[in-house]
């Protein structure tokens, strides 16, 4: 059973929640190896237990959250049997954990340097202070921190990419010989998500480290690992190397995935979706995990909770694989199709802002100026993106189309109206009715006391929906967005994310707008659940004729739903002009840094594939 | 999106049953919540439950010790110290109760006030909590009730003064949380209006707080109030007052203690129990809303 050759190497594990009376499964039977020298991925949405797994392998788990069964092996010892003193030895030197947070894991009151001597002193080396301080520099050289300054830096005075590059060194002072990374490019922009997973690729083939990436994006996995174990509900659906995988999946749920994500140099048609929401293991007892959302699901597949079994060399826990295998093959191929880009529309503008200037006031004097002389327009019935990294300005354009914040300079016209005038601090009413707002976070932007009706009845009422009228409306406004009208007696703490996002959408069409300004409406959603909101968007834009200011900083989405996108870098609009064009040919320098990180679509492939070659 | 979750309860309904709060109670708060209860029962209905008079007095039994006839013995003047209890209860819970509602109320629109509107209205408002936070409160209040002849409803009404401004800070703090969070600034977008954003979306979510600040207020005005009668300015000389039995008695210690560990006990009690449950219902019901993720 077990193999003398695997760094590490778990079984059957399994891990429940046990707290006050309430017992909930986590992880179910996984079972996983890492071999020494490998990069091995594990894909899963919110809720599939992907960092739960890494905190097990830690011996960092939460309160309540208890080992039922199987084993965690590193090097043929059993973790688990570990004493706490003993297991202290093997972490840091021997296995790490990255998180993904750079703002937070890192302490504000140490400098960069002290975090990574911390670790090198604790070695066994006992190094000095000195000889320490001046291995840390050399270390943040080894990951493209050249200026040795830095390591004089309080982490605060860093930005998220130099400091995860900081926290990379620090986990790797003690040379361990497995990384466990999680997350680590997701709260960082496009360009530095591709630098630091290039980096972490660099540092595994120079050290031979072993790797294991945790990530909620399939091609952020493709691109620099070696295999990947797909987890959802706390079980492994498959397991394969980068290359099957992405050619031919061999389970509804691992196809689903690649369909949600939409390619980046090509529109789709139809964006095939998952349907449902993300499952939590409690729900899916004694059945194949994914079969509530399957679009082949039989009696078979309720049965059993299937096993992975061995296909070809590959893994995969779908009872049904010989007689769907064709179909998946057929879907896998659909992505491959290429519709025609959207036709540009020359309608009068609806939305025009001229010369937008905003300067926010600092201290003694020193102003930043987010927003610099951007001007934009937005058609009738038109649909426009607006991209850029965070900083570049682009929340704040959304916040003044809509009043939350007052421009500097400049005009913004929505509908024919001036947002602001000279002398008044908030804006016209009239605005309001014509461009409303979906916020990024469905966690945060409705009011957690206020049922769903309560939200929506409130805002018709504001814009004048007669009282009788009113709960006809909540319904025809929830069946619009896709919910079921029973929605409407709900609390948001018992919406899913997509759920909140449909309703917080539902409310800003209670104004029956004529312009929806969108900032990252899809960034805080799960992948199968972005392409479900995106598909809703592409829905009530041809139903009800809505403009969208469409503000992202994911290229894949936007070429999907705009017909033009302005790119936005350090506040001012440096490329305009239709997505094809701009994302096919970039002529501006920042475009085509920004199209040349995208991890995944055409250019991540040919990545994929080079440094496979390198490797033989 | 990267944490692994411990899934709520996804029914629509709030658990809200009797019969599912009962088992979910743990057993001091269920103590405390039974002290409450008979305190309040007492101090509604004592007078039927105990048909002692509080004030009769009778000068040849003057401070007995326990018997079957007077249950926790007589006083310095022969008064059955059972019935006074009882009695007390009433101005026990009315005058703490009057002072915490009006924290609470002022404390809310103050707090929610200078924290949504800003401006001068936050700045006047925190300057003034500033100032009533520097005088030496509970000195104030013994020269102003004496100064202004005492009694106890005068004792209400400047503790009511004297209690806002802690509550004031601490809830213009949470409205600020709460402000800076999108679904107001959504609120805002939709035009919703300043008053409504306030008390209907500000005030509901900041609930937990103002119930705990409700409940450390009552406990600290039912001691404060104690505290002046013991020193004889919170009451009426003769009525039957917690505080005031503690300092009558204070002389016959040795001969009915009772006299005056009866109403100590029953102070200590009650804002013990008071303050249980606040805390509790805060614990319980501050992360409602809040999502697990």
């Amino acid at each position: 059973m077990y193999r003398i050759d695997n760094l590490l190497e778990i079984r059957d594990l399994d891990v429940h929640y046990a707290g006050r009376g309430a017992s909930h499964r986590i992880l179910t039977g996984v079972t996983l190896e890492v071999r020494p020298g490998e990069t091995v991925g594990i894909v899963g949405e919110s809720g599939s237990g992907k960092s739960i797994l890494a905190k097990t392998v830690m011996r960092l788990l939460p309160p309540g959250v208890e080992i039922g069964g199987g084993s965690v092996r590193y090097k043929g010892i059993e973790l688990q049997s570990l004493g706490e003193r003993e297991m202290r030895r093997y972490r840091g030197a021997q296995l790490t954990l990255m998180f993904q947070d750079p703002f937070t894991m890192l302490s504000p009151l140490l400098r960069c340097g002290f975090h990574i001597t911390e670790g090198l002193r604790a070695g066994s080396g006992r190094l000095s202070r000195r000889a320490a301080w001046r291995e840390a520099v050399a270390r943040l050289a080894e990951l493209g921190i050249k200026d040795p300054d830095v390591a004089y830096r309080y982490p605060f005075q860093l930005s998220g990419g130099m400091r995860q590059r900081v926290a990379l060194a620090a986990a790797l002072a003690r040379d361990p010989e497995l990384l466990i990374a999680d997350e680590p490019s997701t709260a960082l922009d496009v360009t530095t998500q591709a630098e630091i997973l290039n980096l972490l690729q660099t540092i595994q083939r120079s050290r031979r480290m072993s790797v294991v990436l945790i990530t909620h994006d399939l091609r952020v996995a493709f691109t620099i690992c070696d295999r990947v174990y797909v987890l959802y509900a706390g079980a492994v659906l498959e397991v394969g190397s980068s290359a099957e995988l992405d050619s031919e999946p061999l389970h509804p749920y691992t196809l689903g995935l690649l369909q949600s994500e939409p390619p980046v140099d090509r529109r789709l048609q139809v964006l095939r979706v998952i349907q449902g929401n993300v499952a939590s293991p409690d729900e899916v007892v004694g059945k194949c995990r994914f079969s509530p959302r399957c679009r082949w699901v039989q009696p078979e597949c309720l049965a059993i909770d299937p096993p992975l079994a061995l296909i070809d060399g590959r893994q995969s826990a779908c009872v049904r694989l010989n007689d769907i295998r064709s179909d998946l093959r057929r879907e896998r191929a659909l992505i491959e199709q290429r519709a025609a880009p959207l036709a540009i529309r020359t309608e009068e503008a609806i939305v025009s802002v001229v010369e937008l200037t905003k300067i926010f006031p600092g201290r003694r004097g020193r102003s930043v100026t987010a927003v610099d002389k951007v001007s934009l327009s937005v058609g009738r019935g038109e649909s426009v993106g607006l991209v850029g990294e965070s900083g570049s300005g682009k929340t704040t354009i959304a916040r003044c189309l809509v009043g939350l914040e007052k421009p500097s300079l400049g005009a913004i016209r929505i509908g024919g109206y001036n947002v602001f005038h000279e002398s008044e601090r908030s804006i016209d009413p009239r605005v309001r009715r014509i461009a409303q707002m979906v916020f990024q976070d469905p966690y945060s932007s409705l009011d957690p006391r206020q049922t769903v009706s309560a939200a929506l009845s409130e805002c018709l009422r504001l814009f004048g929906v007669r009282r009788s009228a009113i709960n006809d409306r909540v319904a025809e406004l929830l069946t619009q967005v896709g919910l079921p009208p029973e929605y409407a007696h709900r609390l948001p703490t018992t919406l899913s994310g997509g759920e909140r996002q449909r309703v917080a959408i539902a409310r800003a069409l209670t104004s029956e707008p004529k312009v929806l300004v969108c900032d990252e409406p899809l960034s805080a959603l799960d992948v199968s659940v972005q392409a479900q909101v995106l598909t809703l968007f592409r829905e009530l834009r041809a139903r009800l004729n809505l403009s969208y200011l469409f503000i992202t900083h994911d290229l894949a989405v936007v070429r999907q739903i705009v017909e033009r996108v302005y790119v936005l870098y350090r506040g001012q609009v440096v490329e305009e002009g239709p997505v094809d064009q701009v994302l096919d040919a970039p002529r501006h320098e920042y475009t085509k840094r920004l199209i040349a990180s995208i991890p995944g679509g055409a250019r991540g492939h040919d990545l994929n594939q080079e440094v496979r070659q390198i490797r033989g | 999106m990267a944490t692994a979750t411990i899934t709520t309860v996804r029914s629509g309904k709030l658990p809200w049953s009797i019969a599912s709060l009962a088992r979910s109670v743990p057993i001091s708060i269920g103590l405390a919540l039974f002290v409450i209860g008979v305190l309040l029962v007492l101090a509604a209905v004592g007078q039927w439950i105990w048909p002692v008079s509080p004030s009769a007095q009778h000068l040849l039994n003057v401070a007995a010790p326990p018997g079957s006839e007077n249950w926790l013995g007589t006083d310095t003047l022969g008064r059955d110290v059972t019935a006074r209890i009882v009695a007390g209860c009433q101005s026990a819970v009315i005058g703490p109760f009057i002072i915490s509602a009006s924290g609470l109320v002022l404390s809310s629109v103050l707090g929610i006030g200078a924290a949504y509107l800003g401006g001068a209205v936050d700045t006047i408002t925190m300057r003034f909590v500033d100032f009533m936070l520097a005088l030496p409160g509970l000195l104030i209040v013994i020269v102003i009730v004496s100064l202004g002849g005492g009694g106890y409803w005068m004792a209400i009404l400047v503790l009511c003064l004297f209690n806002v401004q802690g509550d004031i800070r601490i809830v213009r703090g949470a409205a600020l949380d709460q402000k800076s969070l999108p679904y107001i600034e959504a609120a805002r977008v939709l035009g919703i209006p300043r008053w409504r954003i306030m008390f209907r979306h500000i005030l509901p979510n900041v609930s937990a707080i103002l119930v705990a600040n409700l409940a450390i207020d009552f406990a600290l005005a039912l001691v404060a109030l104690s505290g002046l009668a013991f020193l004889g300015l919170g009451s009426q000389p003769g009525a039957p007052e917690w505080g005031s039995m503690l300092s009558d008695n204070e002389t016959i210690l040795f001969s009915n203690p009772y006299g005056a560990l009866a109403p100590a006990a029953a102070i200590v009690l009650l804002a013990l129990s008071v303050n249980l449950v606040g805390d509790w219902i805060y614990d319980r019901y501050a992360g409602r809303g809040r999502f697990v993720r």
